[in-house]
Formats: structure tokens, sequence, C-alpha cells
């Protein structure tokens, strides 16, 4: 495998076409190049990144990755964070209609992520938010298995917000819903991992995508103005009428990273 | 490819990132009420400069001062006001519900504040007993500030006595002098000008004597003391004004008393009310002359034993064995005396006192053990004065659980008592199980007693109460909880249907803190 990254590719880029030149490292003639190598009785390499891309066609994938946004601090985050970071987990599916290397691809998964933090000696406050997000990416390849992206996010998110005293029964919460858009750039490591036969070369048709991103995120602000008891509300007698108490907004817009993986097919 | 290794330590580290517990954010709170201001009822949390307020109609607002080291905080008709240190110590006013804040610059962290009865002025003194952290080395606890708060001006005043200690401050009712209660001192400055009287508490033996009580008459022209080490009434006259305000101080002494017990303010300000010890078991209750003329001094002997004595309405004198506080339990005795015909009469309730009594015009409540000690009483005591005798009236009414709180509600003559009881079958809505399967086992209700009729209204409650109280046109019943829950009853109207349930007052704002916990 790292023998295959040492392949020296020189990618040019022409009226939407992408035309690849190489060569191999000196004293390794017989190096295999990305995304195509030598079947076993072929003759010597031909060295073809642009046909890898130009018949991969269209893909599947799956990521997993793990991101952290970091709020501003006037945004009411610290209150629940001594982090000052909202850690999160994203999982989704996506969908290349042309590449899975290049080009434009769509994403649409969930992201959750938790921050709890003691408040007081005897109280605890935890926001918890889980996200629906779809994204547009476009993807650049720039060396080797290496390439760039950019990618456009949007996304549902809500929010719990909850309460508690440590020795206490119950906690006070409330659920709020907020929207975020986001861009960021990133830089991608794809390693074939699956190979189909086209002739006398095998062709990749199954990526490992290793990527890392920064970007920024734009957030309507969680209002959090109906803290409650988290009682059933339909007990026999029923319950006092309660009302809610107002705690807040918060926000999460700001600086973000996200770093993952993601197998194509 | 990434190796095992290298996503072990991802995962460390976004786990540890997901459990943001620092131990330094762990303050304890300092919760301070709630208490009655402009019809609202208003908290104080200390630890994060945190105001918080509610009436019954209205949503929870709150304010947070941008101050560090909140260390007291003091509640008047109108405003709340909290005495910050740190760097720039201050007095924080807090309009309510208006939330406007007035700050006057002290000269010092003060630790204590004290506010009379009209808001207008407050006296703050060191005591190391309520101090926190302290960037101070050392302090003058001689120093303290008089803060005009409605012209917003302050003044440092140096007692320069022998106490190390001031103890507690009291306001005459005119609100022209305050008494600062020192540990062998009392010093008595004027508010608005710069008299000052110190009265050093040393007998010529070189004992000292400690404050104990101390009560202003009336006009503010007599300061009467209670203290240890003697059974006198210590009567501070005091002369003139401003800065030629002087003193002169004579000892009231009842023969055959062995022990003063207790202190209250005469119909006359000529006068103080005082109850002595007498031998044997027997109290002596006497109408003393502030300026130690002993032809004047009334006295009667009753033969149980009284711990407080105070003036009704009716001009009756009350004397009864009630504790100081809720918790600890007093005698059963009580007894009435007529000053104008220096009638007497006197009773037992059933049991011993569990709190101090609830004094209206002409009746007092007292919350005691009923008979036989299984269950807590309601008495309702009326000193009424007949053809030739005085009479004391104990009317009981049985109380079906433990009296946690009451208060007497003088605009309609009732008392408001807060009482556990079992949730089983009582009216409450169920808890869910507690983790453990620990019992969700008691509630609290709210008793409303008539104090003419003893007429009973009550309506139970979704969890234990801990204060009651009156605001305005409705009852209010504070539960358990560090973050403010309380209960809001109309008067007029006592049931579970017309009740709203506030939660988590000083969670309000939480996350519109400026700098997050702290």
């Amino acid at each position: 495998m790292s023998s295959m990254i040492f392949g020296l590719l020189v990618v040019t880029s022409t009226a939407g076409t992408v035309s690849t030149s190489s060569t191999s490292v000196e004293s390794s003639p017989a190096l295999p190049t990305a995304g195509v190598r030598e079947a076993p009785a072929s003759p010597s390499p031909t060295l073809s990144f642009d046909r890898r891309v130009e018949d991969a066609g269209a893909a599947w994938g799956v990521y997993t990755r793990a991101s952290s946004q970091i709020p501003r601090a006037e945004s009411g985050f610290a209150t629940v964070s001594g982090l000052g970071a909202l850690v999160r987990f994203e999982a989704g599916a996506e969908y290349a209609p042309w590449s899975p290397v290049q080009g434009v691809s769509f994403e649409a998964g969930l992201s959750t992520g938790l921050q709890t933090r003691r408040i007081l000696e005897t109280a605890d406050a935890k926001l918890a938010v889980t996200s629906l997000q779809v994204s547009a990416v476009y993807r650049r390849p720039v060396w080797s298995y290496f390439g760039a992206y950019a990618r456009a996010t949007g996304g549902l998110d809500i929010g719990h917000l909850a309460v508690s005293e440590r020795l206490g029964d119950f906690e006070i919460d409330d659920v709020a819903v907020a929207y975020s858009a986001a861009g960021a750039l990133g830089a991608e490591l794809l390693v074939p991992v699956g190979y189909t036969q086209s002739g006398s070369l095998e062709r990749a048709d199954q990526w490992l995508s290793f990527h890392f991103e920064v970007g920024y995120a734009l957030a309507s602000a969680f209002r959090f103005d109906e803290m409650q008891r988290d009682l059933p509300s339909d007990s026999d007698p029923a319950r006092i009428a309660t009302s809610t108490i107002d705690a807040g907004s918060l926000r999460l817009d700001g600086f973000l990273w996200r770093m993952g993986a993601a197998f194509r097919f | 490819m990434p190796r095992p290794v290298s996503i072990a330590v991802l995962c460390t580290l976004v786990f540890a990132a997901c459990s943001g517990e620092d131990e330094a954010l762990t303050e304890a709170l300092v919760v301070v009420g709630p208490r009655v201001v402009a019809d609202h009822l208003v908290w104080v949390d200390q630890t994060t400069a945190r105001v918080a307020w509610v009436a019954s109609d209205t949503v929870v607002e709150s304010t947070e001062i941008d101050r560090d080291d909140v260390r007291s905080a003091v509640f008047g008709p109108e405003h709340v006001t909290l005495l910050a240190g740190g760097d720039e110590p201050a007095a924080v006013r807090v309009a309510i519900p208006g939330g406007e804040v007035d700050v006057v610059p002290l000269s010092s962290t003060f630790d204590r504040a004290f506010l009379s009865a009209s808001g207008r002025y407050l006296v703050a003194i060191h005591d190391a007993r309520f101090a926190r952290s302290s960037p101070v080395v050392a302090i003058n606890n001689n120093e303290i500030a008089i803060v005009d708060l409605d012209s917003q001006s302050a003044r440092r005043v140096a007692l320069d006595t022998e106490s190390t200690a001031p103890r507690d401050v009291v306001f005459s009712a005119d609100e022209s002098r305050a008494a600062i209660v020192l540990d062998a001192d009392v010093v008595v400055v004027d508010l608005a000008a710069d008299g000052i009287v110190r009265v050093p508490l040393k007998l010529p033996n070189g004992d000292r004597l400690a404050p104990e009580q101390v009560v202003f008459n009336a006009d503010a022209n007599y300061l009467f003391l209670r203290t240890s080490g003697t059974a006198d009434v210590v009567a501070l006259e005091l002369l003139g004004e401003g800065s030629t305000t002087s003193g002169v101080l004579n000892f009231l002494a009842v023969p055959g008393a062995e022990r003063l017990l207790d202190l209250a303010v005469a119909d006359d300000p000529a006068y103080v009310l005082a109850a002595f010890r007498a031998p044997e078991g027997r109290t002596i209750a006497a109408r003393l002359a502030a300026d130690g003329d002993v032809s004047e001094t009334r006295t009667v002997e009753l033969a149980g034993q009284a711990t407080r004595i105070a003036l009704l309405e009716n001009r009756t004198v009350l004397l009864h064995g009630s504790p100081d506080r809720i918790g600890s339990s007093g005698n059963a005795f009580v007894g009435g005396w007529d000053l104008e015909d220096d009638l007497v009469e006197q009773d037992a309730l059933a049991g011993p006192t569990m709190g101090p009594a609830a004094v209206g015009a002409g009746t007092a409540f007292f919350v005691h053990a009923a008979e036989g000690g299984s269950a807590t009483a309601l008495t309702a005591l009326a000193l009424r004065r007949e053809d030739v005798r005085l009479s004391v009236a104990l009317r009981p009414l049985v109380l079906g659980g433990n009296v946690r709180d009451y208060a007497f509600s003088s605009a309609d003559e009732r008392v408001v008592v807060g009482v556990d009881i079992l949730r089983e079958d009582s009216g409450a809505a169920p808890l869910p199980a507690r983790p453990y399967g620990e019992p969700n086992d008691t509630t609290g209700a709210l008793a409303v007693v008539d104090a003419e009729t003893l007429a009973i209204e009550s309506v139970v409650l979704d969890d234990p109460i801990v204060v009651v109280g009156v605001l305005g046109d409705h009852l209010y019943a504070v539960h358990p909880g560090a973050f403010g829950d309380v209960t809001f009853v109309p008067r007029a109207s006592i049931e579970r249907g017309a009740a709203r349930r506030v939660d988590g007052v000083l969670l309000s704002g939480l996350l519109d803190r400026t700098g997050g916990a702290r």
C-alpha cells in the first residue's frame, strides 16, 4: 500500500476533463500507480488516473466523523461547557453522481453531541444537540491520493438543555430547535481498497477516505424559554399548573473542524 | 491506514472532551431568600450574583450583577441590596421588579449588611463568620459603613471600641439611629449625621457584659439592653443629636429577679417591658420606667416559666414559652397581663411549643405538640379583657402532619401553616418512582386558619413545603430545592385548580450569564 502512495502524479485540468501525466520514481519502474494496478500477467503498467476517474461513475458511500464546534464566548455556551467546544459524532450516507474521488457529491446524516458541566457544587447542566445535516461537497484531486474539497452544510439542530441537582430526583429541561449553515475546506486521503478487472488492468471501485476540514458555522439561537420539571403531565390527580422558566438563548455559531473516514463503493 | 493505537488515542481525546466537568467550578450555591419585595418573591444567589424574582401572576425575571464576591443580600420594601467585595467593594441596589441597578462604592469589603425597615439606610459590618475568601490580610472590625441608598452616599465610621467582633445592627423605628452590637460594646450612631455614642459594657471590676438583645424605644431616645452577667435592664438614654449626641446609662432592676429573659417595646416610649425569671420556676413581668424612676415600676408574677414577652394591639401583654426558632422546643406556659388594670391570667398549652408564636392584633398562634406528643397542634390564643378579669382563651386544632412553617396574615387575621403529610391518597399528583425504589412518601399541604372563627381551608400541593408566607392577595409555599420552587395559591380560592407552580426560579437567564458558571 505504501509503495502505491509514492507513485508521483501530476494532475492538470482542462475544460472539465482531467488528464494526468506520471513519472515513476527512479529505480522503481514497476511501481503501481493510483487507482490502477498491474494485473499479474499484464504488460507494463499504464498511468491512467484520468481513466480511473472517467470510468468510475456514480458511487455511494457511508461516513463517520468526529467534529467540534467552538461557539463564541458570548454565546451562552460557556454555561454548559467547561471545554468551550461542542464535540459531535456524525454518521451518514453520501452519493457521488459522477465520481467517488472528484467533482460534486451529496451527503445526508445525523450528528449528535453532548456537553455536561457541573455548574455549581450541587448542580449539573447538560446540553445535547442532535442535528440532521445535508451537505454538498466539491472535490478536486491534488496529488497522488490526496485531494482537496469544499463543503457547504445545512442543518436542523435539536437542542435539549437540562439542569439537575446532584442529589435531586428530577431535572428541569427544555427542547429547542435551531438552524445552521456551515462552510468548510478540507483535505482528503483516498485509498483504493477494492478493484475490478478491466482488460489487463484492475481499476479501483472501492475507496476509503480519511479527511480533515476546518470551517465556520452560522446558527440561529436555541431559545430555551420553556424550562420546567421533567415530570409526566398526565398523572392522576393532575399536577398543579406549572409556569415555565426562560433560561435564555444559546448559539452554536463559530469555528469548527471535522475529521473522519468514509467508505465509497 | 491509521493504526489502532491512533484510533484509541483519538477516541480517548474525544471522550475526555465530552465530559467537561472542571472542579474549579464547583462553588456552593449560596441562596438567600425568597423574601417578599414589592409584591414579588425575590431570591439572590450570591455565588453567581444573580437576583431572580417572580410575582403570583408574572413570569420569572432575573438579572446578574456584574460584581464578584457577593457577601450579603438584604431585602427592603422596593429593592434588594447586595454587598459586593473584591476590587471594587460596593452596595448594589436592584429595584424590583424593574431591575434598575444603583451602585454605591464602599471604602472596603464588608461581610454583612443590615437594612432599615424603609430600605433607605444600610449598615455594613465586618463579620468573620460570614467572610468568604478575602484578599485582605487584616481587617479592622471596628470600622463600619453607613450607606444612604436614596442619596447614594456612604461614609465610613470608626467605632473605636475594645471589642473585636460586631454581631448585630438594630435600627430605631424612626430610622434616625442604629445600634451596632459588638461582643462587649454597643455603639449608637446617628444615621443622617455624625453623632456616635460608645457604650463599653464593662463592670467596675473589669468583667465584660455581652449584649444579647437590643431594643430602641419608639422615640429612639432610649436604648434598652439585655446582657449576660446581669439580671438588670441596661437603659441608655440618648441626649442631643448629631455631633453633640451623648448618653446616660441606667440599670433598671426588679427585686427578686434572677435573670432577664426578654425585652419588648412598651406602649409608652418612656417605658420598657421585660420578663424575668424568678425563683421556683416563676416569671416576673415588668413595665419599667426608662429613666430609672422605680416608683413607676409595675410588676406582676406568674406561676409558669415564660421566655418571651410581647405587647398585643389591645394593650395586653402576652407571656409565653416559645423557642426562638422552629425545630427547637419551648414550654407550654402562656399568660396574659392587662396593663390598664393589672389583671393577670395564665394557662398551659397541651404540649411544649415547637416554634415562635405568630402574633396578631389580639390573637397569637402557637404550634405545639398535641396531648400525648404523637401529633402537632395549632392553638389560637386570644387575650380578652372582660368585666373584672382577663381571659386567656385557648382553641386548639390538631394538625394532620408535621408543621414545617407558619406565618400570620395580618391583612385578614389568618394564620398560614405548611405541613408535611403522607402523599398516598392525599390528592397530590403522584411522582415517578425514585431510583433504588425509595418511596416518595410525603407531600405538602397549605392550611389557612381564620383567627376569629377557626375556619380552616386547605389545599394539598405536589411537594413538601419548607417556607410559607403571604404575597399580596396570594399565599406562597416554597418547596425544597436549590433553584427555587414555589407554589402560589390565591387567598380567595384555596384550591389546586387555582394554584400555580414555578420551578427553578434561579435558572432564569442561566444562559445569559456573562461569565458562564463561576
